[in-house]
């Protein structure tokens, strides 16, 4: 692990004027995706800003209007197990729920998680391993190994909670010294290299992540593939919000995560709407999803059954939906 | 509460309280000696390169580091190797695998070490390398020498078998991931002699290499265990380069010097099971007996010959599985790779040989349509003459056609076999399959010198004793067993003696503990070692006691004679040191019997086999490939059993790494020769949400074998392969997807992926129209 | 650059203060600073829990934790008594063969019982999710979790 200095801001203030002030500084929250790349030496910081001690990171609140505000420094578990999230936001907590395995997700952070850093197999590795390489474009190189490029790093968006964000229209409240909110998709860029993967300037801190109420009706689903039943990041992550008048859909969005630098919002999804989610109607918005997802060799798993998976996943999710508003 | 340990009965493992309270210390574990420094390999980024140069003048300069060695800096040999000494601890001429220590680096801390192992200045100039098995059988690189073994006329068997199968059978690399990394702690002692902390299965190799290297006699190096955080092969022959280094530093720099690898570095400088390639042709008559094998099996050994010949021997010893075959050529090639130098994973061989008859059994019945069962059973070994192997050794007490029997009615096969094939004629998405899997398993070193073991008892004063043996505990419960047999054999309870570490100051020219062997061979030293004390101890018994010797019995405690007069153990032993007898004893055994001649391919390699059984039960998603283990029923032949508790455990254990070797676990190279999967990110071992929730358990009853330590039987190695069934189950699952009578074409490891595209396969020959995975 | 600072953390009950870099992990803090060498260098990346402590109660990862952001007790195995009902279920269940992950299982698992409520096989798989195990097969480790926690 490099050496650096931690530096323990109690309030956002004082962390942005840390980050803002020292070289080579970087955040850290839960630590849990950091400190593994830190001893791959994927990056050397100086100084580490840490979130842990600032205050009302921590906490999700449920307005009167339905909006959930999370705060950046909510522990997964927090988020997986909360009452208000479940009801309001069930493809969150489920999200929430499937990262990794139960001690990441006591240590990890909500905001922590939507900043995770892409991954690659020819980036998540030592710093010995990637210089026999001559590194890659992700990182200290100029070459993609994925596919064989210079232009576009394609290392993915491996997060479980982002997926389920988009759909649920996430914004994040974010403090560069202004406070602001953006989008939370539009956080995401095609290009996966760390400094390029997040559009934020870097010294930036997102201080909640800002659920808005849902439509009335509304359901959601977050399913992942992965290998094994925990601690594997996803090979592919679906997450699909709804909203149902009766056995009616009347909103419908889709996203995928975990295949490239930016999460994938499904287009097409409007066919949807208005239909009862009936077999041919689900058939046809999983062959949409098909189409336009192509996963790339850069994480574990034989991209053309990702991409296989990715059709599969849909489908489910939307059997889910449909059968959940059945059930109640 | 001293935990109770009695032989032939359940009883906890030895370490158990400090496993479940952090006292059970492991190299890394123990307190640095003053002064340690910590050393660090620099390893060759490519396969295969000539070394132009080598320069550590800039991590030299990096304050804290005392030493940057190089092949030049070792005072004696430099070339190690558990069988040849074909490997060169540190690249000299040629770095021959990516992984391959160039370098060391000395300092005065593992992350000092670490920043100037990226200092070392090499300069590569890269060669050509052999990446593939293919690659390597067209170059002809071959290692050791190819093993033949022939019975009968396999082309006229072929040519009037009714059925003839004639494919190639793949088995993947499995990397061995024990929880506990490779380490080793180097100690310079006065003299010019060295105490070695090595996390290994064999000190007795890791003493003669790290003596090799610093051209020493064998005296001057003591290698000390603690005990491993597992070892299933791994730590056999690539604990020595480990060892090794920091004896190197510890030379060089006067001072102790520690050698922990990190899990990457570990998965990335020491070698896996080994991949195999077998073609072969296997032919069967009407009634689907195996009529003829002809084998053709190539073992991918890396990049130097480690122990590759001896699991590509065991390979072909394992052709044959639980089956007779009355014609055979079998034929082996181990080929040179620039990889990772292959090596010994729990099964050694064995499970890769019985994988290929295995698949020709499902083939013979995937193409007629029939169940593999009748296959193999009909093909079972029996009575003369079909109870002679492919070696012409004989098969005593065949019992796979006992443990069909008896494992059939305890998984209810049949009724659940109905089951299955009612459900699968009406579920279209998921399907079932239940598969057999019978295991003979060879007991023996296959090199007849390994079979020889010794002890070391020490009877104090007090009664108290301690015993020495030359296994190593590292988990399987070695030294549970050895204190039942201990406290059996002097009649005191286990707790009044003590498993001393392991060592080579107690106990000289040690075997691996491997092979399964641990228990069988230092069991009878250790019994021997205690029964000379006991005989000894029993003379003076008579003569205080009045009795006579013969009459004496040592039982809980006591020595006396039955109905009369006893005395305390205790008291016993200090009345033998009054009197001035020896409390000592070595113990030894030497395996009887044992002949094989390799040349000829014949004779007796194994002093018995270990047999077992498995019904595997699994769910397959034609959606998506994916598969899961609902029920499995293993069945064990230990013997009678030496402490069934630790033998049901080494079962299961063994099954669930097995069952992880064939649906999970990935092992994958680029295509310069890097292992891509070195992190427990990628390299994925099965966790508690992957395990089946019905495993049912038991060892078979009613087998005490001849011969044995108390009638025991192996267990360490046999039950991974019952594993295997696994691969019978999917088969018929993926089978059941289409019409009868095709053969289906599975990748192993069977992950989600294979599992889809064997689907999807078999379904297309099967039909016009099927979906394809890009469709 | 490479300040030592001091770390102060309640380990097991007593209040320890050490010179250290900011980049010790609490993992190394614990068997390097305090010779507490229960807890276990798996992988070192956080993904086999074998390195598994308490901190305020909650089962981390002390091995991707720094030493300098601990904030709350730290429990560690060594902290934990011969009598505790999870330590005896190992036992009486034979759950460790090598015991290399056992002190991991063990603190998680008093992770879940500090928890609260009575975990269900499943909830216990889940639980369990991220300790790995090479020896047992788990099924073991599965029987003396749901003896000591109420679900035998």
């Amino acid at each position: 692990m490099p050496e650096f200095e931690v530096h323990k801001p109690q309030s956002v203030a004082e962390a942005l004027s840390l980050r803002s002030s020292l070289p080579d500084a970087m955040y850290i929250a839960g630590g849990t995706d950091l400190l593994p790349n830190l001893k791959h030496h994927l990056h050397a910081p100086k100084h580490l800003v840490s979130l842990a001690a600032v205050q009302g990171f921590v906490g999700i609140e449920r307005s009167d209007d339905g909006t959930l505000r999370i705060g950046a420094g909510t522990p997964l578990q927090m988020v997986a197990d909360s009452t208000a999230v479940r009801l309001a936001a069930p493809a969150l907590a489920m999200a929430a729920g499937l990262v990794a395995g139960p001690q990441h997700r006591n240590m990890g952070t909500l905001g922590g998680n939507v900043m995770l850093d892409t991954r690659c197999l020819f980036y998540n590795q030592t710093h010995h391993w990637r210089s026999a390489l001559g590194f890659c474009l992700k990182k200290e190189g100029t070459w993609c190994h994925v596919v064989g490029s210079k232009a576009t790093c394609v290392a993915a968006q491996s997060s479980d909670t982002v997926p389920a964000l988009v759909v649920l229209g996430a914004r994040l409240a974010v403090d560069d010294g202004a406070q602001r909110e953006i989008p939370l998709e539009d956080l995401y860029a095609q290009d996966g290299r760390f400094e390029e993967a997040h559009s934020l300037p870097a010294h930036a801190l997102i201080t909640a992540i800002i659920v808005p109420p849902q439509p009335p009706g509304h359901r959601s689903v977050y399913r992942k593939v992965r290998t094994r039943e925990a601690v594997d990041f996803p090979q592919v992550g679906v997450a699909i919000a709804a909203a149902f008048d009766g056995p009616l859909v009347t909103a419908l969005s889709a996203c995928v995560g975990a295949v490239l630098p930016k999460p994938r919002v499904l287009k097409g999804f409007e066919s949807g709407l208005g239909t009862a989610l009936d077999d041919a109607t689900i058939e046809a918005l999983a062959e949409a999803a098909f189409k336009q997802v192509r996963p790339q060799r850069n994480i574990h798993g034989d991209p053309a059954w990702r991409r296989h998976m990715v059709r599969v996943e849909v489908r489910r999710a939307l059997q889910e939906l449909r059968s959940t508003g059945r059930a109640s | 509460m001293t935990p109770l340990i009695k032989l032939n009965a359940s009883s906890p493992h030895e370490s158990a309280r400090k496993h479940v309270s952090g006292a059970a210390r492991y190299v890394d574990d123990l307190p640095a000696p003053q002064g340690m420094l910590h050393g660090f390999a620099v390893a060759s980024p490519h396969a295969h390169a000539k070394i132009v140069s080598r320069d550590g003048t800039r991590a030299r300069a990096l304050p804290g580091v005392h030493a940057v060695l190089f092949a030049a800096d070792v005072p004696g040999s430099n070339h190690i190797g558990p069988v040849v000494h074909d490997e060169d601890l540190l690249a000299d001429a040629t770095a021959q695998c990516v992984g391959h220590a160039v370098a060391v680096v000395v300092a005065e801390s593992r992350d000092i070490a670490r920043e100037a192992a990226a200092l070392v200045d090499v300069v590569y100039e890269v060669l050509p390398a052999i990446l593939t098995i293919e690659e390597s059988i067209a170059a002809k690189a071959f290692l050791g020498s190819p093993h033949h073994m022939a019975r009968g006329d396999v082309d006229a068997a072929l040519a009037s078998a009714a059925i003839v199968i004639k494919a190639t059978a793949r088995n993947p690399a499995q990397d061995h991931f024990y929880l506990e990394t490779h380490a080793a702690l180097a100690i310079p002692e006065e003299g010019g002699n060295w105490l070695i902390y090595s996390s290994t299965q064999h000190p007795t190799e890791v003493q003669g290499e790290v003596a090799s290297v610093l051209g020493l006699p064998r005296n001057a190096v003591v290698v000390e265990v603690p005990r491993l955080g597992g070892g299933f092969g791994g730590k056999e022959s690539q604990a020595s380069q480990i060892a090794c280094w920091a004896a190197l530093g510890a030379h060089v720099t006067g001072r102790p010097v520690k050698v922990w690898l990190d899990r990457e570095q570990d998965m990335t400088h020491t070698g896996k099971r080994h991949p195999f390639r077998t073609d072969y042709e296997a032919g069967f008559d009407a009634d689907g007996r195996l009529t003829a094998l002809r084998a053709r099996v190539y073992a991918d050994a890396g990049f130097s010959l480690d122990l590759s010949q001896a699991i590509n021997d065991r390979a072909l010893f394992h052709l044959d599985n639980a089956y007779y075959v009355p014609n055979v050529d079998f034929q082996n090639f181990t080929c040179k790779t620039n990889l990772l130098s292959n090596t010994a994973f729990r099964g050694f061989g064995g499970p890769q040989g019985m994988v290929v008859i295995e698949d020709a059994m499902q083939r013979a019945a995937e193409r007629l349509g029939k169940d593999p069962n009748v296959f193999r059973v009909a093909s079972f070994y029996g009575d003369a003459p079909r109870n002679v192997t492919p070696y012409g050794m004989r098969v005593d007490q065949p019992r796979a056609a006992r443990l069909w029997e008896e494992l059939s009615a305890s998984s209810d096969y049949a009724t659940r076999s109905a089951a299955i094939a009612a459900h699968n004629a009406t579920s279209s998405v998921v399907k079932r399959g239940l598969g057999f899997m019978p295991v003979k398993f060879g007991i023996s070193f296959t090199a007849t010198l390994l079979n020889q073991a010794g002890a070391l008892v020490l009877v104090y004063a007090d009664g108290s004793v301690q015993m020495n043996h030359g296994g190593i505990e590292m988990g399987q419960g070695l030294h549970t067993k050895m204190l039942a047999i201990a406290g059996d054999e002097l009649g005191v309870p286990a707790s009044a003696v003590r498993a001393m570490d392991t060592a080579t100051d107690k106990v000289p020219n040690t075997s691996a503990t491997a092979a399964s062997s641990g228990s069988d061979l230092n069991g009878w030293a250790v019994r021997n070692a205690c029964a000379e004390i006991r005989q000894r101890m029993a003379v003076v018994a008579a003569e205080v006691l009045g009795v006579p010797a013969a009459a004496l019995v040592f039982a809980d405690g006591q020595v006396g004679a039955p109905g009369g007069p006893s005395m305390p153990f205790a008291k016993l032993a200090n009345t033998c040191w009054v009197r001035r007898i020896s409390l000592s004893s070595t113990g030894f055994y030497a395996t009887p019997d044992l002949a094989y001649d390799r040349e000829k391919g014949f004779g007796r390699p194994f002093f018995y086999f270990a047999w077992g059984a498995s019904v595997v039960e699994v769910e397959v998603n034609a959606l998506t490939g994916e598969h899961r283990v609902v029920r499995a029923d293993l069945l064990q032949d230990v013997g009678k059993s030496l402490v069934p508790s630790i033998d049901l455990g080494q079962v299961e254990g063994a099954f669930v790494q097995g069952v992880g070797w064939l649906t999970m676990e990935e092992c994958l190279y680029d295509k310069r020769g890097r292992f891509v999967t070195h992190g427990p990110s990628t390299y994925k071992i099965p966790t508690i949400g992957d395990v089946p929730a019905d495993l049912r358990v038991h060892l078979l009853e009613n087998v005490e074998q001849d011969g044995t330590i108390h009638g025991s039987k192996a267990v360490g190695e046999p039950p991974l392969m019952l594993g295997i069934g696994v691969v019978s189950a999917l088969r018929q699952a993926i089978g059941a997807f289409a019409s009868p009578g095709h053969e289906i074409e599975l990748a192993l490891p069977a992950t989600p992926e294979a599992v889809l595209r064997a689907i999807m396969d078999v379904r297309a020959r099967s039909a016009a129209g099927a979906p394809s995975l890009h469709g | 650059m490479n300040d030592e600072l001091v770390v102060a953390i309640e380990v097991n009950g007593e209040t320890v203060r050490r010179l250290v870099p900011a980049s010790r992990t609490l993992l190394e803090f614990l068997r390097v600073d305090l010779g507490l060498t229960g807890s276990k260098h798996g992988c070192d990346v956080g993904d086999c829990g074998a390195c598994t402590v308490l901190v305020d109660g909650v089962a981390r990862l002390s091995c991707i934790t720094l030493a300098v952001e601990v904030r709350g007790p730290v429990r560690t195995i060594e902290g934990v008594p011969a009598d505790d009902p999870i330590v005896a279920a190992f036992d009486r269940h034979l759950a460790s063969q090598c015991g290399y992950c056992t002190p991991g299982f063990v603190m998680n698992l008093i992770g879940v019982r500090e928890d609260g409520g009575a975990p269900d096989e499943e909830a216990l798989r889940n639980a369990l999710g991220s300790n790995l195990c090479r020896c047992t097969g788990y099924t073991r480790i599965l029987d003396a979790a749901k003896d000591a926690l109420g679900q035998g």
